[in-house]
């Protein structure tokens, strides 16, 4: 009859409405004897709920926690030294000696590939959570107390997003030279403001929550609502921007090494190579495209690992 | 027979959830005769609105009617293929929901929401579909009809939206209209006004309203037969004056005793004890066995059907098996 | 001893004096404001239960939440217990922050859902003693036995209770400081109806218990009927009317009171009245109030001088009544 007569059914609550979301929310079906109380939904849940609903996603994790493994004991799993040179198997084809070919200096590529990854996870990994972890401060208090605090910092995070990121990172690194560590401090600078975005619309919202309202008139510290009763609520979302934000991190390293102002030769890291390796794309194409292959998985993995935890985890997200 | 508009017969809707099987609708059969408003009544979980979403077709996975029959004017609906169920909904049944708001779209002015649904029952011109409209909105008292036609949901009153929703319901005049719920979300004297509504819009135009509430206040106020659901049952079923004066199930007995009365000081109201059974876990004899003042041995171990103690008025209940109580 | 004389001997706990609250709103450039308490003068005596009732948006949960100092006013005092606590500071105001705590509508917003019961309770005791370890949990058992919640529930978190519980979980928190005052918003209005008569009950023998004084805010008023000692009914942010519920449902004075008594539908299909006199149109916006008295656009009754001037306080008794023409005088 009408196209927005279903929506209403997610705002029941008297006339037990929450059956038809049973599959995902709560067990409890409308009132429970105190004898009786329905099981919780416990992470352990939703992790089970995401092994049945997404089979794209459990896959990704698989494939994640693969190449993490790989890039751990890259030590143990390569078969060469990722630096030994070898001028008389320079440019090689794949084969049984050496899986993924060689490149101009005769490096086994397969050993570096598995090399790179360590650096492609760790900069995923740790300039995500440092610029995480300032976004999330910051967003807190901005959304929380309003007013000044708020506009100083949204407009701080308003100029960052003006500019290109990339290029923000390149003036970073430009000025601080190239190198791994200083890639971590570009990448952490660069990406707090969509955070603090994120977690500045939800502070909005949850701090009208009437759970904030009633530890307010129970007299609890400011400081202590914001991450005893906020932060927890928005939890969920971090997770699940976190494993969204690591792809583009992966990309930005990829790039700037790319761009020449990254890793620095010889590190192995996947941007590098393929820079390294774009002038074989015709003659001898695995030298780009082995690296090119790695760093499309990764990020595709996390990608998809992000959009199942989403879907999971933030049901409001989540379009039926 | 044939002047019921609305016949369900047996329906069991039950929901696959991981935990096991919710019996949301268990063995119901409803009569709604022309031109009446039946209530359904019932605390929340009592499957009211669920043979609300059945009779419309509008269950959601993973809620399926599994056994039973509904008869919209002698016709079975129960096994309707999804598209020519929403050719009968607006057309011949329509439901309006309990919170107007989100039932509408918020960037459509209302008056265009409402012709849409002409538009897509029948053919008609743009302008006598806005004629039609404009005439539909007089008659559910929604005052400067034609200014309103253009106003956007989020500009009307919380009554006003709800009387938007009920010309949308009644624009094509369908034989029935279900309403869940229509006034929880609003004050008592908007709630008086719509509740006249109701009876007018049965008087004059002779469709037969379905109403859900969980408010005995209302049911006492319009309704012409009422059911009391509990847990997905049919607990009792009369003639509304009926009910109330000859009260029969203790369930039904313990909801008017524990309405605090406008006509009476009380010290302490009377409760029911306990709280509605989680559905995954019924109990194995009648449904209230474990709330019930006037529990039996037998009670625990039996399920009772529904005797009828008078005619029309039926209760599921063993202490009126002989027939009277 | 009639209620009247009651009060007399009891003191104020609580007064408001002409107390007004604005929220401003935007829209487009005017900047213009929610007048969502209007000059409200108010005395909650002690240990009484006062009904605030009215329809949404007539500010009662407003006024209920300025008195508590949850929003700061827009003009006029507070005072409790004698004290002017209007512009307290928040150290200042700690004090008395612990003898009034509130109890809110919505259960299942109102508990914040990642945590859990013991540590939903326990939380105005954390912020205000330093209790040992046990003392703390001695006493959110002792509060948790208090409101009928099973001691082994205390690691439960909410969405693993009914509505019922949760509301009782909600009141746990609120007894914890042993407050004086509690203002109830709205309590057993998102509840069943066989479980709002339980809550109900509760409240009545926690008053009892702890000598409590509540502002009851309910928009239900047979509920009203059931809990209250006097009710003050409000529309458009200003008082209508106060008196002695007895008082007041018997013979109202200020017409609104009387449309509202008549429009709550009553369980009893015999007392259905055909023709009820009904209340006509819709609430007018608290943006922009009418002059005068505000419910004269809905009032049959209402004359120029209603539309002109806002309605003088007539007192008589412990009813007060703010109308030009109160019923039962000119009329009758």
């Amino acid at each position: 009859m009408k196209a927005y007569e279903n929506p209403s059914l997610e705002s029941e609550k008297i006339s037990g409405g929450q059956a038809v979301y049973i599959d995902q929310q709560s067990p409890f079906y409308p009132e429970d004897n105190s004898a009786d109380i329905g099981e919780s939904d416990t992470i352990l849940d939703k992790i089970l709920l995401l092994v049945r609903q997404n089979k794209l996603a459990v896959f990704s994790a698989l494939v994640i926690l693969i190449i993490i493994l790989l890039a751990v004991f890259a030590p143990v799993v390569a078969p060469y030294d990722p630096a030994a040179q070898s001028l008389r198997d320079r440019l090689a084809a794949p084969s049984a000696e050496h899986w993924f070919g060689t490149d101009k200096l005769g490096r086994d590529i397969f050993s570096r590939t598995l090399y790179g990854a360590r650096v492609s996870l760790a900069i995923g990994l740790l300039p995500t959570l440092i610029s995480m972890v300032i976004g999330t401060v910051l967003g807190l208090f901005a959304g929380y107390y309003g007013g000044k605090t708020d506009f100083v910092i949204m407009r701080l995070a308003d100029i960052m997003l003006a500019f290109p990121s990339l290029l923000l990172a390149m003036v970073v690194m430009y000025t601080l030279g190239g190198g791994i560590v200083n890639i971590f401090i570009a990448l952490s600078l660069v990406n707090w403001a969509s955070t603090a975005r994120v977690v500045r619309a939800q502070t909005l919202s949850l701090k009208e929550a009437e759970y904030v309202e009633a530890a307010r008139s129970m007299g609890v510290k400011k400081t202590t609502i914001i991450f005893r009763h906020i932060l927890p609520n928005c939890l969920p979302s971090l997770i699940v921007l976190f494993t969204l934000n690591i792809p583009s991190a992966i990309l930005s390293e990829s790039s700037l090494s790319f761009l020449g102002v990254g890793a620095q030769p010889p590190s192995s890291s996947w941007g590098l190579a393929v820079t390294e390796g774009r002038r074989y794309l015709f003659s001898e194409p695995w030298v780009p495209l082995v690296p090119s292959a790695a760093i499309m998985i990764l990020v595709m993995a996390f990608n998809f690992l992000g959009d199942g935890l989403r879907d999971v985890l933030d049901p409001y997200l989540k379009e039926q | 027979m044939s002047e019921n508009v609305l016949e369900i017969k047996h329906l069991k809707t039950q929901f696959f959830t991981r935990k096991g099987v919710l019996p949301a609708v268990d063995d119901v059969s409803i009569e709604i005769p022309a031109g009446k408003i039946v209530g359904i009544v019932g605390e929340s979980g009592c499957g009211k609105s669920m043979t609300a979403m059945s009779v419309m077709g509008l269950l959601r996975h993973p809620g399926r009617v599994v056994s039973g029959e509904i008869l919209l004017c002698g016709r079975d609906i129960t096994h309707l293929k999804p598209r020519e169920l929403a050719k009968l909904r607006g057309k011949e049944m329509s439901m309006i929901f309990q919170e107007p708001m989100t039932s509408l779209n918020p960037v459509t002015t209302v008056g265009k929401q409402v012709e849409e649904t002409i538009l897509l029952h029948e053919s008609c011109s743009r302008e006598e579909a806005k004629k039609r409209v404009i005439q539909i909105f007089n008659e559910v008292g929604i005052p400067e009809a034609e200014k309103r036609f253009d106003s956007y949901p989020h500009q009307l009153s919380g009554g006003l939206r709800q009387r938007v929703m009920i010309a949308m319901a009644m624009v094509c005049r369908p034989k029935l209209l279900i309403a869940d719920e229509p006034t929880t979300a609003l004050d008592v004297t908007i709630e008086a006004q719509i509740l006249e509504l109701f009876k007018r819009l049965r008087d004059e135009t002779g469709t037969s309203i379905i109403l859900i509430t969980h408010n005995m206040g209302v049911v006492a106020e319009v309704c012409d037969y009422v059911y009391v659901m509990y847990t997905g049952q049919v607990m009792e079923q009369a003639e509304t004056f009926e009910l109330f004066a000859n009260t029969c199930h203790p369930y039904t007995k313990g909801l008017l005793r524990s309405i605090p009365k406008l006509s009476e000081k009380v010290d302490r109201l009377y409760t029911i004890r306990g709280v509605v059974p989680n559905l995954l876990h019924l109990p194995e004899g009648c449904n209230f066995c474990t709330r019930c003042d006037e529990c039996q041995k037998r009670c625990l171990k039996e399920q009772p059907e529904l005797y009828e103690v008078k005619e029309g008025h039926k209760v599921r209940c063993f202490l009126c098996e002989k027939g009277g109580a | 001893m009639s209620l009247a004389e009651v009060n007399k001997e009891r003191k104020a706990l609580l007064t408001a004096e002409h107390l007004y609250k604005e929220f401003p709103v935007e829209e487009g450039k005017k900047k213009e404001a929610v007048h969502a308490v209007t000059d409200v003068n108010l005395s909650l005596m002690e240990g009484e239960t006062l009904a605030l009732v009215g329809e949404s948006g007539c500010g009662k949960s407003t006024l209920g939440k300025t008195l508590i100092r949850l929003y700061d006013s827009d003009g006029g005092k507070i005072l409790f217990d004698g004290t002017d606590i209007t512009h307290m500071k928040e150290r200042e105001f700690a004090p008395f922050r612990t003898q009034m705590q509130i109890i809110f509508q919505d259960p299942y917003a109102s508990l914040n859902p990642r945590m859990n019961v013991f540590q939903i309770i326990s939380e105005p005791l954390r912020t205000h003693h330093r209790y040992s370890k046990e003392e703390l949990s001695e006493r959110v058992y002792q509060l948790m036995d208090e409101v009928g919640i099973a001691r082994e529930f205390a690691n439960r978190y909410p969405h693993q209770f009914s509505g019922g519980q949760r509301q009782r979980i909600g009141i746990a928190r609120a007894l914890a400081l042993n407050p004086r005052l509690i203002v109830c918003d709205e309590p057993v209005s998102a509840l069943d109806v066989s479980i709002q008569s339980q809550v109900l009950n509760l409240l009545k023998d926690l008053q009892e218990a702890y000598q409590l004084t509540y502002l009851f805010i309910s928009h239900d008023l047979s509920v009203v009927k059931f809990i209250a000692d006097r009710v003050c009914v409000m529309f458009l942010g200003m008082i209508c009317e106060i008196g002695a519920t007895e008082e007041l449902y018997e013979n109202p004075l200020h017409p609104y009171t009387r449309f509202l008594l008549n429009a709550i539908p009553l369980a009893d299909p015999a007392l259905r009245s055909e023709k009820k006199t009904l209340l006509q149109g819709d609430i007018p916006s608290p943006v922009n109030p009418p002059s005068g008295c505000r419910f004269h656009t809905r009032c049959p009754y209402a004359k120029d001088i209603c539309s002109r001037e806002t309605p003088p306080c007539r007192t008589c008794g412990d009813r007060i009544v703010y109308c030009h023409f109160p019923l039962g005088e000119e009329r009758s």
